[in-house]
C-alpha cells in the first residue's frame, strides 16, 4: 500500500478489518458476498488483484488485518464480553467470524496460516524457554511472588503468578492466532464468590425454569461461537497444503502441551484452560464428521499412524515419560505406514486424544462437583440450616451450571457418542496384532463418557446407534482378549473340590 | 485355553466394559434401578427391537462365560471397587440367567469342569468372608 497516493488508505487493513467483523450481521451487503456466483466477491476480488500485482504486500496486509482482528480478540477474555471499543469492535463471535471470513480467499488463508503468530517456537529452542509475564499482576503478587521465592532453590528463577514458558499450554492460547480464537467460552470465574462475575450473576436466580432459560442462552451462544471456529479451521484445511500442515502443527502443539490437562486438578501455568480444550474437541470432532457419517470413510482409519512417529509428532509416543499405554504389551514403533489417505486417521486419532483431555475430566469434575454439592447439603441440613443461605452451596450450584452449559449441550455430547460408536466399528474391522496398538485411553474414555451420559444426561442418547460400542465391549470382554495372567491363574490352581460340583451344581442346571 | 496375545490387560479398563455393559445396554425393566436410558439405545433395530444383550450373536455364545471370569477378576480392582463392580455383573448374570437365548452358553460354562469349580469356589469364599 501506499498510503501518500492513497490518503484514506493509510489504515486500509484496519478498515478492512472492520469491514470483515460486520460480515456476519448483513452477510448479502458485506464485502465477501458473491454477488454474481463463486468467487465473485469484492474481497476476493481484492485479494486476487492484491497477490497478482505484489504476494509479499499481500502477505505484509493480510498480516496486518489479522493483527487488528487478534488485537481485539485478546480483550475478549469470555464469550459474554462486548469487546473493545477501540479498533475492531465486536464480540467473540463477531471477531472469530471475521477471521473466517478472511480465509474465504485460500490465498488469504494460506498467508494467515504462514504468519510468524500462527505457531509457537518450536521446541528446544531459546526462545520456547523463554517466560513470558503476567502484565495484569497487581504489586501485592509481585511481593507475594518474591516472598515464595526465599523457598525455592538458590538460582532459581522466580516465578510470578501468571506467568509462563513461551511453548506452554497458556502461550498456546494467549500467542497464537488460533489459540486466541479457541480460547473463548464460559469459563469458571477466578474466585467463585466474586458477586460482580457475570456469569455467577446470571445463574443467581434460584428457579429452575430461569436456570434452564440461562443456560440454554449460553449453550446457542457457545455452539454459534464453535460454529465460526469450525468453519474457521476448515478453510485453512481446505485452502492449501501449506495451511493445512500449519494448522496440524497447530494442533500437535496443543497435545503436546496439554498432555497433563485431564488432572483433576491441571496446572494452569502448564496447560491451556478448559474452554480451549473443549472448543478444539468440539472443532476436531467436526472434521472427524464425513467418516462418522459415512463407513466407508471410515475405513480409510489406519490404526499404524498410532506407531509412526513421523505421522503423530510424538502425541502417542511411546518412549517418552507420558508414554500413552496401549491396549496389549510389546508394542513398538514401525516404519512402514503407508496410509491410503493421510489425513483422516490423523482426525480420527487427534479427535480421541483431545477428548481424553477435555470431555472426559471435565465429567470427572462435574461429577465431583455434584459429590460437593450433596456434601454441602446434608452438611446444611445436619446444621438444621437452610442450604442456601450456604455461600459455598450456593456458589457449587453455580458452578454446577457453568458447566452444564457445554457438558449438556444436546449437540456436542451425542456427537462424542457417535464418534465413540464409529471409533468401535473401526476397532470391530482389525485382526488382534493391530488392536492392541490402539490407546488404552479410547475404549477407557468410551466407558467414561457412557457412564456420565446414564448418570446425567441419558435423554441425549436417544436416537444414538451404540451398536458398534455393545459389539467392542462383548468382544474385548471375551476370553480370548482377556489378561494371561487371569486366565492361566485360573486354569493353574489345583482343583479339590470335584464333588461340589458334580453334588450340588450340576444337578441345578 | 492358554492365551498368546495380551490384549486388554487392564483389570479397571475390563471392570468398566463391564459397568458399561449394565448402564447402557440392560434393559430397565431387568434391573432394580430406575434408568433414564432410552430402549432404543438398549435395543438392536436390525433384530427387530430386542435387547442387544439377547439379540447379538458373539453375545449369546461368550457373554455368559466371560461375565464369569469377570467376575472374578474383579478381586484385582480393590475392595471397595470391586463389590460395586460384582453388583453390576451380578444383575447382567442374573438377566443372561433368565433369557433362555443364554442357557446353552451357562451350560457350556459347566462342561469346562476344572474352571467353573474354581469359580465357583470363588464365589463361596467371598460369601464365607462378608
Amino acid at each position: 500500500m501506499v498510503p501518500d497516493l492513497f490518503e484514506l488508505g493509510a489504515d486500509a487493513p484496519l478498515q478492512l478489518a472492520k469491514c470483515l467483523s460486520t460480515t456476519s450481521i448483513d452477510p448479502t451487503s458485506s464485502i465477501t458476498f458473491d454477488v454474481l456466483g463463486k468467487n465473485t466477491s469484492f474481497y476476493y476480488s481484492v485479494c486476487e488483484e492484491l497477490h497478482s500485482q505484489d504476494a509479499d504486500s499481500f502477505g505484509t496486509v493480510i498480516a496486518d488485518v489479522v493483527k487488528h482482528i487478534t488485537d481485539s480478540l485478546s480483550k475478549c477474555k469470555t464469550l459474554l464480553d462486548e469487546g473493545p471499543t477501540q479498533g475492531v469492535t465486536g464480540n467473540g463471535i463477531f471477531l472469530t467470524s471475521a477471521l473466517r471470513e478472511l480465509c474465504t480467499n485460500k490465498k488469504a488463508a494460506v498467508a494467515f496460516a504462514k504468519m510468524p503468530l500462527f505457531l509457537l517456537p518450536a521446541a528446544n529452542t531459546p526462545r520456547a524457554a523463554e517466560t513470558c509475564e503476567n502484565p495484569n499482576l497487581t504489586p501485592q503478587q509481585v511481593q507475594m511472588a518474591q516472598m515464595m521465592q526465599a523457598f525455592r532453590r538458590p538460582g532459581e528463577p522466580p516465578v510470578l503468578p501468571g506467568s509462563y514458558k513461551r511453548r506452554s499450554g497458556p502461550a498456546l492460547e494467549d500467542n497464537t492466532a488460533l489459540g486466541l480464537v479457541l480460547r473463548l467460552g464460559f469459563p469458571f470465574p477466578q474466585d467463585p464468590r466474586e458477586q460482580n462475575n457475570p456469569l455467577m450473576q446470571a445463574f443467581s436466580n434460584p428457579t429452575r425454569r430461569d436456570i434452564d432459560q440461562t443456560t440454554a442462552g449460553f449453550r446457542r451462544q457457545l455452539e454459534l461461537y464453535q460454529n465460526k471456529c469450525n468453519e474457521l479451521v476448515k478453510q485453512l484445511v481446505v485452502a492449501g497444503e501449506e495451511s493445512r500442515k500449519q494448522v496440524i502443527q497447530w494442533f500437535t502443539d496443543a497435545l503436546l502441551l496439554n498432555i497433563r490437562a485431564d488432572g483433576m486438578r491441571a496446572d494452569r501455568s502448564k496447560v491451556s484452560s478448559a474452554e480451549l480444550l473443549t472448543n478444539l474437541s468440539a472443532v476436531l470432532l467436526k472434521l472427524c464428521d464425513p467418516f462418522i457419517q459415512d463407513p466407508k470413510k471410515a475405513s480409510l482409519v489406519d490404526p499404524g499412524f498410532v506407531c509412526s512417529p513421523e505421522s503423530h509428532g510424538g502425541v502417542y509416543s511411546l518412549t517418552v515419560e507420558d508414554a500413552i499405554p496401549r491396549l496389549g504389551v510389546d508394542v513398538t514403533d514401525k516404519g512402514d505406514y503407508n496410509p491410503k489417505n493421510s489425513f483422516i486417521p490423523l482426525c480420527f486419532f487427534f479427535c480421541s486424544r483431545i477428548l481424553a483431555l477435555s470431555v472426559v475430566p471435565r465429567t470427572r469434575r462435574y461429577d465431583n462437583i455434584l459429590r460437593n454439592i450433596n456434601h454441602e447439603y446434608h452438611n446444611s441440613r445436619s446444621r438444621n440450616d437452610d442450604p442456601r443461605s450456604n455461600p459455598r452451596f450456593i456458589s457449587l450450584l453455580k458452578l454446577q451450571h457453568i458447566m452444564e452449559i457445554s457438558l449438556k449441550s444436546p449437540t456436542y455430547i451425542p456427537d462424542v457418542f457417535r464418534y465413540y460408536n464409529m471409533a468401535a466399528g473401526i476397532f470391530l474391522q482389525m485382526d488382534k496384532e493391530l488392536l492392541k496398538t490402539i490407546p488404552e485411553h479410547i475404549v477407557y474414555d468410551m466407558c467414561a463418557v457412557l457412564d456420565y451420559a446414564t448418570d446425567y444426561t441419558p435423554k441425549l442418547m436417544s436416537g444414538v446407534d451404540l451398536g458398534n460400542i455393545f459389539r467392542l465391549t462383548v468382544t474385548l470382554l471375551s476370553k480370548e482378549y482377556a489378561p494371561v495372567s487371569a486366565i492361566c491363574s485360573i486354569k493353574l490352581i489345583t482343583i479339590t473340590h470335584s464333588t461340589l460340583y458334580s453334588n450340588h451344581v450340576s444337578p441345578c442346571l | 485355553m492358554f492365551v498368546i496375545q495380551q490384549l486388554v490387560r487392564n483389570y479397571n479398563l475390563r471392570a468398566k466394559l463391564g459397568d458399561v455393559l449394565h448402564d447402557v445396554f440392560l434393559p430397565d425393566k431387568s434391573s432394580r434401578r430406575q434408568s433414564e436410558v432410552p430402549a432404543s439405545v438398549t435395543c438392536d433395530p436390525l433384530a427387530g427391537g430386542q435387547p442387544y444383550l439377547t439379540s447379538d450373536k458373539l453375545a449369546k455364545e461368550s457373554l455368559a462365560p466371560s461375565l464369569l471370569v469377570l467376575y472374578g477378576e474383579v478381586e484385582n480392582t480393590g475392595f471397595y471397587e470391586k463389590n460395586a463392580h460384582r453388583t453390576k455383573i451380578a444383575a447382567l448374570l442374573k438377566y443372561l440367567w433368565d433369557s433362555p437365548q443364554h442357557r446353552p452358553a451357562f451350560k457350556k460354562v459347566t462342561e469346562d469342569k476344572s474352571n467353573f469349580i474354581t469359580f465357583a469356589n470363588g464365589l463361596m469364599n467371598e460369601m464365607n468372608v462378608s
